[in-house]
């Protein structure tokens, strides 16, 4: 059964239907709302959260429109919104910087032991971020989105993420060598 | 760039530090069929009652914290020491299971949060496996409650050692209840995560901390702190909003008073404010003693308050108590971020062939940094620009976005950026490639948006009189 079925079955009042769609991108989900939250527990919550709204909410979505993105973005402003309420610990200069420039190293990384440790130096990155800039860098980088897009779930205007996601880069190739060769 | 290894990295970084493969649906279904408030209040107004008496305990308790005894621990930062007592490890705790040893050297437990540091050794390195301990360990209570992680993660990364590797990493959780002193650290450490991961489990006993555990501090009054005029009050009457230094607190801890502040944009600097608190930054302020002479400064960051993002920065700065007051506090000059936008136009024709290259040399002027778009090249999925530029920043790579009138504006959704940048010359050349990945790209007549950030300095001074309060 392909996520149409699924979300016209749950349209009809078959919870069955959400249960497909729970199972088939709960783990996707809960990824990419810890990459936020950076707190399992809290990631799990803010998942099911979500299905549960969607569930009460099922008549309003476009069964036409990809439901993946949909949810994903759904998630990332949830746990955007749930970090809010419970505020993290977060250091003044590690930015978002630090973060892409380990993603970057992550394009260079042969062996599995130094990919194992740029995962930790990742998450550890994240979570010295404002929340508002880690939720950027889902939105950019694991959801794939679109500057503009960015802008719409964020709330900011496009100049502002322009600007996080220019800062960032430039800073990310001031400090690789293989982005400085020739073109 | 190819963005894709960005999110694979951050799947597999995430995958890694969950510790276990929850299924939700359970949850989810128990929360669609859950009562509403209102039943459950009609059902059972005892549990409504007993709820809001434990709100009002922990509000009264939330106030009663004012004016309590703080003291200074180095790495740690300042912790509130008399009531309850300030709790820590009573000895250093060592764990070894299948070569895997974690030994936890400090626990600290005030009623404001708990830290923890712990070193992992012998971790088995298995290539193709997922090495183990690395996710986010659990702290669990004698009641079975999870405390919740709240920040942290710094310390010693992960180092191989022959066929192991090891780390040291230290966290910081929500408050261990009043009286509770035992926990046990819960270290996701499996070779193999998910569903089938195990966690290794080390029992922590606490005990009150001596009371030469910690630097004594004392929270002295503000009441003399005054922000200096700066020169655009003299010609302005009533200010309504300014930016500047603001005092929020100071500790007296020995011989030396930490100033405790945070330079607020008030709204009048025109421009967003980039401003960086470090001890290595160029922000770094002077500090004049009554006489006008400089002052001897530490930076503290472990004593830096969290940043209120996009409003204020804050810093910490230790003096001798010996100074004469007052104290005057100056920044000179802070940056400022300015986006600058520049467009072009190119045409394609309607059916522009792979490899095909258009020869454009137009300048765009991006604030004060001026490009030229030498030429763009048809890659069947998008284009590639040549720029050059005699005053781009090194290594910065100006934005680019395709608008196509004749097409929904929404069209570059789709499109990826990739560049490179040659900066070895007097002259900076660099590439930006748009692709759509596959799709069929804008063809005809193109508007190209191209972006570029700048740090424009704003000058001051800003300045800020303290003295301490008289004895």
């Amino acid at each position: 059964m392909d996520d149409q079925q699924a979300i016209q079955r749950l349209k009809r009042g078959d919870i069955g239907g959400l249960e497909i769609l729970v199972a088939r991108y709960q783990a996707r989900a809960v990824r990419a709302a810890f990459l936020i939250t950076h707190d399992e527990l809290q990631a799990e919550d803010v998942v099911q959260e979500v299905f549960v709204r969607l569930y009460h909410k099922i008549g309003q979505f476009d069964a036409t429109r990809p439901f993946e993105p949909y949810l994903l973005r759904s998630v990332v402003n949830a746990a955007l919104n749930s970090t809010r309420r419970l505020r993290k610990q977060v250091s003044l200069d590690g930015d978002l910087r630090q973060v892409e420039q380990l993603l970057a190293q992550s394009l260079s990384v042969e062996s599995e032991v130094d990919a194992l440790q740029l995962q930790q130096q990742i998450i550890t990155a994240l979570a010295k971020l404002d929340p508002r800039q880690r939720a950027a860098v889902v939105l950019r980088y694991y959801l794939e989105m679109s500057e503009k897009e960015m802008a719409a779930v964020l709330d900011a205007p496009p100049g502002t993420v322009k600007w996080l996601l220019n800062a960032a880069r430039a800073r990310l190739r001031d400090l690789l060598g293989v982005e400085r060769s020739a073109p | 760039m190819n963005r894709k290894p960005y999110r694979d990295m951050l799947d597999s970084a995430a995958a890694n530090s969950l510790s276990r493969h929850t299924d939700l649906w359970p949850g989810i279904a128990a929360r669609i069929e859950r009562k509403p408030l209102m039943s459950v209040i009609r059902s059972r107004p005892w549990a409504v009652i007993l709820t809001a008496l434990l709100i009002l305990l922990a509000l009264s308790g939330t106030a009663y914290a004012l004016g309590r005894a703080l003291g200074y621990i180095p790495g740690v930062g300042v912790v509130e020491v008399d009531v309850p007592p300030l709790r820590i490890l009573a000895e250093p705790v060592t764990v070894e299971q299948q070569g895997i040893t974690v030994t936890v050297s400090k626990v600290i437990a005030d009623p404001t949060r708990t830290f923890i540091t712990y070193r992992v050794e012998g971790i088995p390195f298995i290539e193709k496996q997922q090495p183990a301990c690395l996710g986010l360990p659990e702290l669990i209570l004698p009641d079975g409650s999870r405390l919740e992680n709240t920040g942290g993660g710094d310390g010693i990364p992960v180092l191989r050692d022959g066929d192991t590797l090891h780390f040291e990493v230290d966290y910081t959780y929500t408050p261990i209840p009043v009286g509770v002193m035992q926990v046990t650290l819960a270290l996701p450490c499996a070779p193999t995560t998910g569903a089938n991961a195990s966690s290794l489990q080390v029992p922590l006993s606490l005990s009150p901390a001596p009371a030469d555990y910690v630097t004594p501090v004392v929270e002295a009054p503000l009441a003399a702190a005054t922000a200096a005029p700066t020169p655009d009050d003299q010609s302005t009457a009533q200010p309504v909003s300014r930016s500047g230094l603001q005092l929020e607190k100071v500790l007296q801890m020995g011989d030396a008073y930490i100033l405790i502040g945070s330079f607020t944009d008030g709204g009048d600097l025109g421009a967003p404010l980039y401003m960086s608190t470090a001890s290595d930054s160029e922000y770094l302020p002077r500090i004049e003693d009554a006489h006008g002479s400089p002052v001897p400064f530490k930076v503290r960051e472990d004593l830096r308050p969290d940043p209120d993002w996009d409003v204020a920065y804050h810093w910490a700065y230790e003096v001798p108590a010996s100074a004469a007051a007052p104290l005057t506090i100056t920044v000179e000059q802070v940056n400022l971020r300015r986006y600058h936008i520049g467009s072009m136009q190119f045409d394609t024709g309607a059916d522009p062939q792979n490899g095909q290259m258009w020869q454009l040399d137009q300048p765009v002027q991006l604030g004060a940094v001026q490009i030229l778009v030498e030429s763009v090249t048809f890659v069947g999925d998008g284009y590639t620009f040549k720029l050059s530029s005699d005053n781009l920043p090194e290594g910065v790579t100006p934005d680019a976005d395709i608008a196509n009138t004749n097409l929904s504006p929404y069209l570059s959704n789709d499109i990826n950026v990739s560049s490179t940048f040659d900066g070895s010359g007097d002259t900076a050349q660099c590439t930006v490639t748009l692709t759509t990945q596959g799709a069929s790209p804008p063809t005809g007549r193109l508007t190209v948006n191209w972006g570029l950030e700048e740090l424009v300095p704003k000058t001051g001074p800003w300045s800020l009189v303290w003295s301490p309060a008289a004895p």
